[in-house]
């Protein structure tokens, strides 16, 4: 980039060619108001207050459109620009409704609402949900306008959209500035925002006035994000008003684990955002307008709960660490079993697996992913292994997309894929079902259901430069199959493998397809499983037949390692895998995130330790939860890095960490090696165990395998993605009502 | 891609560029933008529907609906106004229903309000299908009016040509 001398307020500087006169501006530290301008979006040049003067012409450009000259003299502020400023400002107050913006009795209004000036059309500046946040009103203050404005109030009158779940569209504040529909087309393939209709009836709107959830929208609230005013708003954050707190934390919802900024309020989670919206991309919606919901819920657990005849009571710690202590006091280890969520946090499922070990001498310790992934689970697993990050699409010459809608889940994924798609990767899809980015494919192979592996063995066919069968084929999917094999012979290839085929009927056929054809086209293989940290439970060992860092047991460098460690011997005993389903020897379940499963004999106690309550199994003693917001904890993503959340918010009541809960349990039982006062102290041992575990890290997958044939399996009614074993749109009203579209 | 407007389309290697001519060219065909011809632009150049309405919606010369029978146009120019054209549109939406744009129910009449069509003297001037009206009366256009919504069209095929050809932009 060749660098040039301009001039800016008097000050002689270097720009680089090809920025606009904003840009060097700012790079300087020169302050030009600006509301259509945002981040990294292509500048619209539309409010017009970011007016410059350039010595040698008549007019003011916008500083946002207009590239840097050699020799150019620019200056940002004068009479004559402020004076101009103000003048726009006023005409797009004018059309705004909260005109006392600008009223002369703001002041005293806010304190006892003394002014009869306020217009009719208004309710006043302080009833916007944006009051204090808002841009426009940030502009006002700046830029120092006040007094009566010339021009009459001119209301539009659109009725407030609140059909659709998630956020709230009142057009009657849009200040026009684009910065919604920009980034709407930025982020997706197929933009759902744009101008309709022309000239003063100007609106942002979607085709023939659909609603959002038809019009394809993935409610990313991207759109929401950017707005400068209260135009598009949060449903659930509406009122909150400003913030008080700020705080990083990573999303246990699948296994993209991305960074939320989680906004709270007097100690509430009250809104979550991206940290990085035009890099990394946007949120799905369960990350972006689930979480208050999620972690706010009010049946959150608060207090440890003992079932009696007559109902609950309610316990404190102490009391019901000693109700459990002393039921496990008298449980030898063929009789206890400790049931684990894939979306609990490292530390909760290291602690659990020790506590199984250590403390009550059995490794029947397990998540129920051997029941959701059946027979294809060790495939599942060894795709994990072998898992990169999704910045292999940026080298990608071809991607081939199994089973993989990113609509409403996992939809940051889409944002790298348009990436690649504008850089002219080719995106090749496979499924079973037409979904939001068919129309993107470069070819879509649609299968019927169950039918995958058996394209996938002839697309390998073809690559191979071997005749397909052409048996028990469609015409159209023969010669999809045809321009498929073309495209993918343009390497790298990356194949990415979603939940749909991840957790399909026949997944061990298919992914068997899926790794023999990445064989052939020496391609990279991301599977994105649902759940937030499978790959934790495999690392952590959270399972019967494996060892903290993925090792199977009878690994015996690792063995001695973790007897080092832990200074005890392992148990001898070999656990049953499926511990959970022989109700006849378990006569105490622990459960930790799940829920217990249905059928088990009265004779069994079950403790649960949850956010929410269970359905309607039944269960002994019931344990609260702390959330992933409300502790520090770490989780391993579907690549094998490690992410670090921190605490946001006090828990709910007396909630705790899993491991806090097991740690005070161990200790009372006169267990040793279970005094962690923090979760650092926790991620401390386990990175002793588990290599490469620092944040950020990658962790080794060397060894990871998983190698017993599971046959059984739950029938997995629309595949709902799950939380904590609760269907999401259990306790995320919108997605609920996002459920009934379909 | 069975839309006959794309037949020589494909032909070429289409892209965005080719969204304006394609509408003009179903317009032509069709008479509006209906939304399977929306649906189908987008197939086919691989572009949203909502973005290929932005785009509609910006010409005032593309519709969304199917034409009416019968076209009627109150001028609101400055001398059909001081002779009563602003009665005339507010006979027709307290009776009919109908703003600016819109078409009635039975798809029987489309009402559209200009402003002026050049033959001040004649004010207040009313179009109907192509004839002029002058010195109308809200009683006369409500007769009128009827007397349409009785009767077939009486567009000739080289009227309904020339009225949803695209006036060029
Ligand atoms: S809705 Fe908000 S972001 Fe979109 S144009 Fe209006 S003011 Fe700008
Ligand atoms: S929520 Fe996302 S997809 Fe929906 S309109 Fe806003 S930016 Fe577009
Ligand atoms: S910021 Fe430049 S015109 Fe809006
Ligand atoms: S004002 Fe109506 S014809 Fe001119």
């Amino acid at each position: 980039m060749t660098t040039l001398r301009m001039t800016i307020n008097g000050r002689v500087l270097e720009a680089e060619r090809g920025e606009t006169i904003l840009q060097t501006a700012r790079r300087y530290g020169f302050y030009i108001p600006t509301l259509c301008d945002y981040a990294h979006l292509t500048p619209h040049g539309s409010c017009r207050l970011c007016i410059v003067e350039v010595e040698g012409s008549p007019k003011t450009p916008a500083a946002c459109t207009t590239p840097v000259e050699e020799g150019m003299v620019v200056r940002t502020h004068s009479p004559r620009l402020q004076a101009l400023r103000s003048e726009i400002l006023r005409l797009l107050l004018s059309e705004h409704p909260v005109s006392c913006l600008v009223c002369p009795e703001q002041e005293h209004c806010d304190e006892c609402m003394i002014t009869l000036r306020k217009s009719g059309v208004t309710t006043g500046c302080r009833s916007c949900p944006k009051d204090g946040l808002c841009e426009l009103q940030e502009l006002v203050v700046r830029i120092g306008l006040s007094g009566q404005s010339p021009y009459p109030v001119f209301y539009r009158g659109y009725a407030v959209e609140k059909g659709d779940p998630f956020f709230d569209r009142d057009y009657n504040l849009c200040i026009l500035c684009g910065r919604c529909l920009r980034v709407c087309e930025e982020l997706h393939f197929a933009t759902t925002l744009t101008y309709v209709e022309r000239g003063s009836r100007t609106l942002v709107g979607t085709a023939f006035g659909r609603n959002h959830v038809e019009a394809g929208c993935s409610f990313c609230g991207a759109c929401v994000e950017v707005c400068p005013t209260g135009a598009l708003i949060e449903k659930y954050s509406k009122w909150d008003g400003r913030p008080d707190g700020e705080v990083k934390a990573i999303c246990p919802l699948c296994s993209l684990n991305c960074e939320l900024r989680l906004l709270t309020k007097k100690g509430q989670v009250i809104n979550s955002l991206p940290t990085d919206l035009l890099g990394k991309g946007p949120l799905c919606l369960a990350g972006r307008f689930g979480i208050p919901e999620l972690v706010n819920h009010p049946q959150r657990l608060k207090t440890p709960l003992l079932r009696e005849t007559s109902g609950w009571r309610q316990l404190t710690w102490e009391e019901a660490a000693q109700v459990l202590a002393d039921k496990l006091f008298n449980c030898s280890p063929e009789n206890f079993g400790l049931l684990v969520s894939e979306s609990n946090s490292n530390e909760d499922l290291y602690v659990a697996q020790k506590f199984a070990r250590v403390v009550m001498r059995t490794h029947q310790v397990s998540t129920l992913a051997a029941q959701r992934y059946g027979e294809g689970f060790p495939q599942v697993v060894e795709l994990m292994r072998h898992s990169v990050s999704l910045q292999a699409l940026s080298r990608a010459r071809t991607v081939l997309c199994v089973g993989l809608d990113v609509r409403y889940l996992q939809a940051p994924v889409e944002y790298q894929l348009v990436q690649a798609y504008r850089r002219r990767t080719r995106l090749v899809m496979l499924h079973s079902r037409p979904h939001s980015l068919s129309l993107f494919a470069d070819v879509e192979l649609l299968a019927t259901p169950g039918q995958e592996a058996l394209l996938l063995n002839e697309l390998l066919h073809l690559v191979r430069g071997r005749p397909t069968s052409g048996k028990r084929m469609s015409k159209e999917q023969l010669s999809a199959l045809a321009q498929a094999a073309k495209l993918l012979s343009a390497s790298p290839v990356v194949v990415l493998v979603g939940p749909e085929a991840l957790e399909s009927v026949k997944n061990k056929a298919l992914l068997g397809a899926v790794q023999a054809l990445a064989k052939a086209l020496h391609a990279l293989v991301i599977p994105l499983p649902a759940q937030g940290n499978l790959s934790g439970a495999l690392m952590m060992g959270a399972f019967p037949y494996l060892l903290p860092g993925g090792y199977s047991l009878d690994q015996e460098e690792q063995r001695q390692k973790v007897i080092g460690r832990w200074s005890t011997p392992l148990p001898a005993i070999s656990a049953d895998p499926l511990f959970w389903r022989q109700g006849g020897r378990l006569r105490v379940l622990m459960t930790i995130g799940e829920n217990p499963p249905k059928g088990l004999p009265d004779s069994v106690f079950v403790v649960m330790q949850h956010l929410y309550p269970p359905p309607d199994q039944k269960v002994d003693l019931l344990l609260p939860l702390a959330a992933f917001s409300e502790t520090s904890a770490s989780w391993i993503d579907y690549a094998g890095v490690m992410h670090v959340g921190n605490a946001v918010a006090p828990p709910s009541g007396e909630a705790l960490p899993a491991w806090q809960m097991l740690c005070q349990i161990a200790r009372s039982m006169g267990a040793r090696g279970f005094d962690f006062n923090n979760a650092e102290e926790v991620r401390a041992e386990i990175a002793r165990l588990v290599s490469g575990f620092v944040e950020g890290g990658t962790v080794d997958r060397f060894e990871l395998a998983v190698s017993c044939d599971h046959k059984l399996r739950q029938p997995q009614p629309g595949a709902e993605p799950e939380y904590l074993s609760y269907p999401l749109s259990h306790w995320i009203q919108g997605w609920q009502w996002l459920l009934t579209q379909r | 891609m069975d839309h006959p407007a794309f037949s020589q389309l494909l032909q070429e290697d289409c892209d965005r560029s080719h969204l304006v001519p394609l509408l003009q060219r179903i317009q032509q065909l069709e008479g509006y933008i209906s939304e399977q011809s929306v649906r189908q632009i987008a197939r086919l150049l691989k572009i949203s529907e909502n973005h290929i309405y932005g785009v509609a919606s910006f010409y005032s010369q593309f519709r969304f609906h199917k034409p009416g029978k019968h076209h009627l146009k109150v001028c609101l120019g400055t001398a059909c106004h001081v002779q009563g054209g602003a009665h005339l549109a507010r006979e027709i939406q307290k009776q009919l229903n109908l703003r600016s744009g819109e078409t009635t129910p039975d798809g029987s009449i489309d009402y559209e309000e200009v402003a002026c069509l050049g033959c001040c003297a004649q004010a207040a001037v009313v179009v109907i299908d192509g004839v002029i009206h002058a010195k109308m009366t809200p009683d006369r256009l409500l007769k009128k009016i009827d007397q349409l919504r009785g009767q077939q069209s009486t567009f000739s095929e080289a009227e309904t040509q020339s009225l949803l050809a695209p006036t060029s932009a």
